[in-house]
Parts: C-alpha cells; sequence; structure tokens
C-alpha cells in the first residue's frame, strides 16, 4: 500500500496568511489531486511548505532565488503584527493517518530584516489506535523527527517524488551521466551497503591491530598496510573531487555553450541572415521604383502635347464629325473614290451594263466626272484620315488619367514594400547593434577554458586511478602476506573468525553491490521505457530507451540513430517524467508524487494524451499535481477527469497579501 | 518486515539470492539494518553495535561455539 498525503496544515507561511487546511484525497483509484492557481499565487510555495515541513529546506528556492531562503512568515502578518507565527503541519498514512510531522517557527520583524526567536517541531506515529509523540522546542536534535521521515521518504531521494516539472530535464543535459549515477545508486539504497563495507573496513584494522603483538614481521606488515590504505583512501577522496570539478565544469561549459546557442540561433545568424535578405530586396525594390518611374516619364512626355492641345483637339473632331455627318456645313464632300471611276474606264464597263467604249458619250461623262472629283476626293480621303487619328488621339487622351492612375498606383506599391523593409532592416540593424560581441567573445573564451580544464581534470583522474589500482594491487598482495603469517600463529583463533567473518561479509557486500546497481539500471531502463513510449505521443518515432553502462541516456530513432540531442522541450519534459516515475516505482518506497508544473513545456494533443497517461502509469499512487490554468484546459481536465479525486484552486488577493484555498469540490 | 525496514527490497531479493554460508547471510542483514536504522546519523556510534554483531556470528562462523581464546 502505498503512502499518501492526507491533510496539510498551514498556518502563515508564505502567501498563506491565516489557517488554512487541504485535505488530499487519498482515493486508490480517483489517485489525483489538482491544486490549480496561476502565476504568483502559492503552488511552488505549498511544494515549499511540505519540503520546509518534513526536511526543513525549502529546494525550489534554494535553485532560483536563495536570498527568499528563511524568511517563511507570511508578509502580511509581519507587517501588521511586526511578528508571525508561521507552522506546517502534515499528516501521512496509508488509508489513516499513522504519521504526524509539525515544524513552526515565531518570527519577529520585517520580511527582510527579521528573527526567528523560537522553533519547534512535533513528530507523532501512530501503533494500533494510540499516538506515540514527540516534540521539542528547538531543532537541534531533530534525529527521531528524521527518523520517523525517512520511513516514509528519506531526503536523498525526495526530488524523484517531489519535483518541478520544468526543471527535470536537468537530468538529460550533456555531462549530468554522474547525476544519473548518482540518482541510481541513491534510489538503490547504495549507501547503506557503503556503510557497511566501510565500517567493515575500519572493524578489519582494529582486528589487524591486535595481530601486531604477535611478531615484529606482522607489525611490519600492519603498517605497510596501514600506509597504503591511508593513500589509497586519499587517491579515492581525489578521484571524487576530479569526478566532482568534471562534472561542475561540464555543466559550467554546457551553460555557456547554451548561451552562445541563444546568441547564435536566436539573434545573430538569422538576424544576419534576415539583414542581407532584406538589403537585397531593397536594393531590388529600387531599381523597380526607377525603372517605374522612368516608364511614367517617358509616358508622360509622349502624351503630354495631347493634353495640353486636348480642348482643340476636341473641337477640331466635333467639327469634323458634324461636317461628316452633315450636321454642319459645308459638308464634307462625298467620299466617291477616284480609283472606283478609273476602274470602270478600264473595264469598259459601267456598273449599270452600259459600254463604255473609246469616244462613247456615256465615257466622256464618267471621264469628266472624274476630273470634277479627283482633288475633292483627296480633300475628303485627308479629313476621313484626320477624323480617326483625331479619334485615336482623344482616345489616348481619355486613358492617360487611368494609365497616370495606375502607374502611381504600382510605384506607390512599391515605396510601400521598400519602406516595410527599410523599417525591419532598421530594426535589425538596431538589434544587431546590440548583440554583445565582446561579450560572445569571452564566452567563447570561458568555453575553451573549461574544456581545457576539463581535459587536464581527466587526465588527472586516469593518473590518480592508475595509482589506486597499484595501491590496491599492493595492499592486496600485503593482506595476503598477512593472512599467511597470522596462519602459522596457533593462537587468535576467535580473532582470526572474526577478520574472516568480516572479510568474506565485504567481499560478498561488493558483489552485492556491483548486482543491485546493475539492476536497478537495468529496471530504471525497463520502466524509463515503458513510461516513454506509453506517455509519448509519437512513439512510432522511437525504437528505444537506454542506459548505458557510463549511465548516459540514449533515446533511439526507427534507423538507431541518437535521438537525445533532438528531442523538443516537451519531449524531454517526458522522457525526464518517466525516468522519475521509474526511479520512483524502483526506490523501494511508497511515497506519494507531488509534480509542480507537470506540463509548462507541452502543448496540444501531448498534453492530453500525458494527461490522460500518467495517472495510469503512477496508479497506486496519490499524485498531485500543481497546475497552472495555462496547462489545466478543459481537454486536459476531461482526459483525466476519471483520475481526479479532488481539485482544489489557490486565489491571490493582491490587496490583502493573502492566498485563499478554493475547494472546487470533488471532481465528478 | 524485511520491506517495513525501509531497505530497499531489491537489495534483500540479492541477499536472499546470493549463494553464501547462512550464518554470513544473517550478519548481513543484521548489518543492513543496523545501518537502515542509522542512516540519518553522519557518524553513527556503530563501532560498540558491529562488535557485538561480529562476536555473535565469528563463533557460529567458524562452526562452533567454543571460545578458545581471544
Amino acid at each position: 500500500m502505498r503512502m499518501r498525503i492526507h491533510k496539510i496544515e498551514l498556518e502563515n507561511y508564505r502567501q498563506y496568511h491565516g489557517k488554512h487546511v487541504i485535505e488530499l484525497s487519498v482515493d486508490n483509484i480517483k489517485n489525483l489531486n489538482i491544486i490549480l492557481g496561476a502565476n504568483g499565487t502559492g503552488k511552488t510555495n505549498l511544494l515549499n511548505a511540505i519540503n520546509w515541513c518534513l526536511y526543513g529546506d525549502e529546494p525550489s528556492l534554494k535553485k532560483t532565488r536563495p536570498e527568499l531562503q528563511q524568511c517563511v512568515a507570511n508578509v502580511r502578518e509581519l507587517h501588521v503584527n511586526g511578528r508571525a507565527f508561521v507552522r506546517v503541519g502534515i499528516f501521512i498514512g496509508e488509508e489513516n493517518p499513522t504519521y504526524y510531522f509539525e515544524r513552526a517557527v515565531s518570527i519577529e520583524g520585517t520580511p527582510t530584516n527579521f528573527e526567528i526567536i523560537r522553533r519547534s517541531w512535533r513528530a507523532a506515529r501512530r501503533y494500533d489506535k494510540n499516538w506515540q509523540t514527540f516534540s521539542d522546542n528547538s531543532w537541534d536534535d531533530l534525529t527521531i523527527f528524521n527518523i520517523l521521515v525517512s520511513e516514509i521518504l528519506p531526503i536523498e531521494i525526495r526530488d524523484f517524488f517531489f519535483f518541478d516539472g520544468e526543471r527535470l530535464d536537468d537530468f538529460f543535459r550533456k555531462g549530468m551521466e554522474h547525476e544519473v549515477k548518482k540518482a541510481i545508486t541513491k534510489v538503490c539504497h547504495i549507501e547503506l551497503l557503503d556503510r557497511c563495507i566501510s565500517h567493515l573496513e575500519d572493524k578489519i584494522s582494529e582486528i589487524r591491530r591486535k595481530f601486531k603483538g604477535e611478531s615484529s614481521h606482522l607489525e611490519e606488515i600492519n603498517n605497510r598496510i596501514e600506509a597504503l590504505q591511508k593513500t589509497e583512501k586519499e587517491l579515492e577522496e581525489s578521484i571524487e573531487r576530479l569526478d566532482k570539478l568534471i562534472t561542475d565544469a561540464e555543466k559550467n561549459k554546457e551553460d555557456i555553450e547554451e548561451q552562445l546557442r541563444q546568441y547564435e540561433e536566436a539573434n545573430i545568424v538569422s538576424l544576419q541572415e534576415e539583414r542581407d535578405g532584406l538589403e537585397s530586396d531593397i536594393e531590388h525594390l529600387d531599381k523597380r521604383i526607377e525603372r517605374k518611374k522612368k516608364d511614367l516619364t517617358d509616358y508622360f512626355i509622349s502624351n503630354a502635347i495631347l493634353i495640353y492641345s486636348i480642348d482643340a483637339l476636341e473641337y477640331t473632331f466635333t467639327q469634323m464629325e458634324k461636317r461628316i455627318k452633315r450636321e454642319e456645313h459645308p459638308p464634307i464632300p462625298p467620299d466617291i473614290k477616284d480609283t472606283f471611276l478609273k476602274e470602270l474606264l478600264e473595264r469598259k464597263r459601267c456598273i449599270c451594263g452600259a459600254e463604255l467604249n473609246e469616244g462613247s458619250k456615256e465615257r466622256e461623262s464618267i471621264e469628266k466626272l472624274l476630273n470634277e472629283i479627283e482633288p475633292i476626293s483627296v480633300i475628303s480621303n485627308d479629313v476621313q484620315e484626320g477624323y480617326f487619328e483625331l479619334s485615336t488621339m482623344l482616345r489616348r487622351c481619355e486613358n492617360f488619367a487611368k494609365i497616370l492612375e495606375d502607374f502611381n498606383s504600382e510605384l506607390e506599391e512599391l515605396n510601400d514594400e521598400r519602406a516595410k523593409k527599410a523599417k525591419r532592416l532598421k530594426e535589425i540593424s538596431n538589434m544587431l547593434l546590440k548583440v554583445p560581441a565582446e561579450e560572445i567573445q569571452n564566452l567563447e573564451i570561458l568555453r575553451r577554458s573549461y574544456e581545457d580544464e576539463i581535459r587536464r581534470y581527466i587526465e588527472r583522474r586516469g593518473q590518480e586511478q592508475l595509482k589506486l589500482k597499484t595501491v590496491r594491487e599492493r595492499i592486496r598482495i600485503e593482506e595476503s602476506d598477512l593472512r599467511k603469517e597470522i596462519s602459522k600463529s596457533k593462537k587468535q583463533r576467535l580473532l582470526k573468525l572474526k577478520w574472516s567473518l568480516c572479510e568474506d561479509a565485504i567481499n560478498v557486500l561488493k558483489t552485492i553491490k556491483e548486482n543491485v546497481i546493475n539492476n536497478i539500471r537495468a529496471i530504471v531502463e525497463e520502466k524509463t521505457k515503458e513510461y516513454f513510449f506509453a506517455l509519448h505521443w509519437k512513439k512510432q518515432d522511437f525504437s528505444d530507451v537506454k542506459i548505458k553502462d557510463n549511465y548516459e541516456i540514449s533515446v533511439l530513432g526507427q534507423l538507431g540513430e541518437e535521438r537525445l540531442g533532438t528531442l523538443s522541450a516537451g519531449e524531454r519534459q517526458i522522457l525526464a517524467l518517466s525516468f522519475m516515475a521509474a526511479l520512483s516505482s524502483v526506490s523501494g518506497f511508497k511515497a506519494p508524487v507531488i509534480i509542480d508544473t507537470p506540463l509548462g513545456r507541452i502543448s496540444g494533443e501531448p498534453k492530453k494524451k500525458i494527461a490522460q497517461s500518467l495517472p495510469y502509469y503512477l496508479r497506486d499512487t496519490q499524485i498531485t499535481l500543481l497546475i497552472t490554468d495555462q496547462e489545466y484546459t478543459p481537454t486536459v481536465r476531461d482526459s483525466m477527469i476519471s483520475r481526479i479525486g479532488k481539485e482544489f484552486e489557490l486565489v491571490y488577493n493582491e490587496n490583502d497579501m493573502k492566498t485563499e484555498v478554493i475547494v472546487r469540490g470533488d471532481a465528478k | 518486515m524485511k520491506e517495513k525496514s525501509g531497505v530497499n527490497p531489491i537489495i534483500w531479493d540479492e541477499v536472499d539470492r546470493f549463494n553464501m554460508d547462512e550464518v554470513l547471510r544473517s550478519f548481513i542483514e543484521k548489518l543492513l539494518l543496523f545501518e537502515r536504522k542509522h542512516i540519518h546519523e553522519k557518524r553513527p556510534r556503530y563501532s560498540e553495535e558491529y562488535d557485538r554483531i561480529i562476536e555473535g556470528h565469528s563463533r557460529e562462523y567458524g562452526g562452533d561455539d567454543e571460545n578458545e581464546n581471544s
């Protein structure tokens, strides 16, 4: 059966002014509690309150705003009364509460200048129907309190049960293999095995010293072993220090690379590319605008004369038209073509059929007519041509305004486009001016120095590891000599047995330790993979999730290619959630899980999928989600509704500087 | 009972599965429970308790309970 938080009592803790009681759902099926609140309403501080009560610290503030640690009192209470009594109490148990933890402080002063005038704690454990209570008015000795807390969730592994969803993917940054190994080692309880081994080694040293009086030779060997063991310890410590230095340097290098990537990705490269594109576009637009202006000028020049003469042209055209239509005198002579008469004469036959032979009367009449109309025909022709010409000119004049308008509108469009691009170019230029080139250079120098540092540390670690190997080999030889010497002695049989027992136990414990680590790594790998594939919305893109021998996490694509580096923020969060769920499931502790901002980096359909799957894959576990309204969309709520036991809403009242906890009722 | 001791069950599984002398197994189990009880202490006062556990098991480990000498 899993442990569950039954009730949280808050009194003047940060935003929670006055007394508040939050009774969580402990239902087996409806294993989900929702605590909804906008940013700043106190979601993270609720998680901080739980940590503060159980462990005396506030991990999220340690990482983000260390200056806010310690003064846990409600600001309003301090302002109004100059003092505040702060208390957090938690009831935990399976079906019913069997543990109670309470931590309290009295604070005087202001939020920035305060003094803790009293600390107290209370812890209670229920056996059958009776509660056994322990308490003290100081935090100097919290032994019993810590023992009881560690029965539920030891501090070393609480990070796998109480965590911030947005910070999860720190696990999968480069150089974090050490952290993954540490996490696995913690949940394995390897510390217990290490402590047994270390204490047994101390006992063997004690036993060995008891043989010293046996012979001077034994004493010499003993002294040598002790000296070698001292060196061995120093080397182990040195290697551990170097491991830490390497991890820190890798983390720092990764941070710097992240900053450089931001400059590269967001500012420099894309901005420069955009700037180059805009410059080229503007150049092209300038050419088009120039061409358009020239065309306009040419058109204007070629048509301007018509425009200036339009009145005269229109008058002439009207006059000609009237005369052609014979509406005004004198009319334009009829357009009798002389070519027509000439043709009749050539053919010697009239259209009426009469013969037009040489010397005939009919022929003479036509010849006479031809002589009369020849000059009139020329005039008539010219007038007709002029009339049509004028008509064309007037049509051109009519179109002139339209064409000019088209030219202007095209020019306007081109100029608008150019202005937009020029504006953006100016913005980008200003942005690029603000990019701190010097800072980038300094970051690059720092990055290289960390790179050199890491190389140096790795080299030194290699040397120390070699020395350690040699020292251990020498210890093994010396111990073998010592055993031979002791076996010669007929005395001290029990001492020999003790030694043998301790030595055999150490060997067995070392093998068990190795097996446990390997087993847990295999189980965590299997469970991480299972959860990842269950929670992921595009599982067909992936083929495997591995935790390698060096604790590096690997996510493989369909073709066996490494995909860890290309996972989106949401996908990394899924991986981290899966890893955490796997770790908590193998930890041996059946503690509740509390996740702050669980879906912060995930959007759309994936959010729905996770909302559906998470409560199912962490079934039998009480899950409390501290969630924002952006995360808790109606779709998300609908997806998890069958698993929601209780819903609460945190509402912050700015005037009163306090948060109210509103029960939204059992989810139906 | 082992589960309630707060030691990761995977460790118990390994201890149970490991092929070893039963006295040695019982010795290791006692040490683990002792360490679990005192895990919150940075330097537990382990020495006397260890002596007691070692003393108790070493005689059996030798195959007899005769106190020859010490």
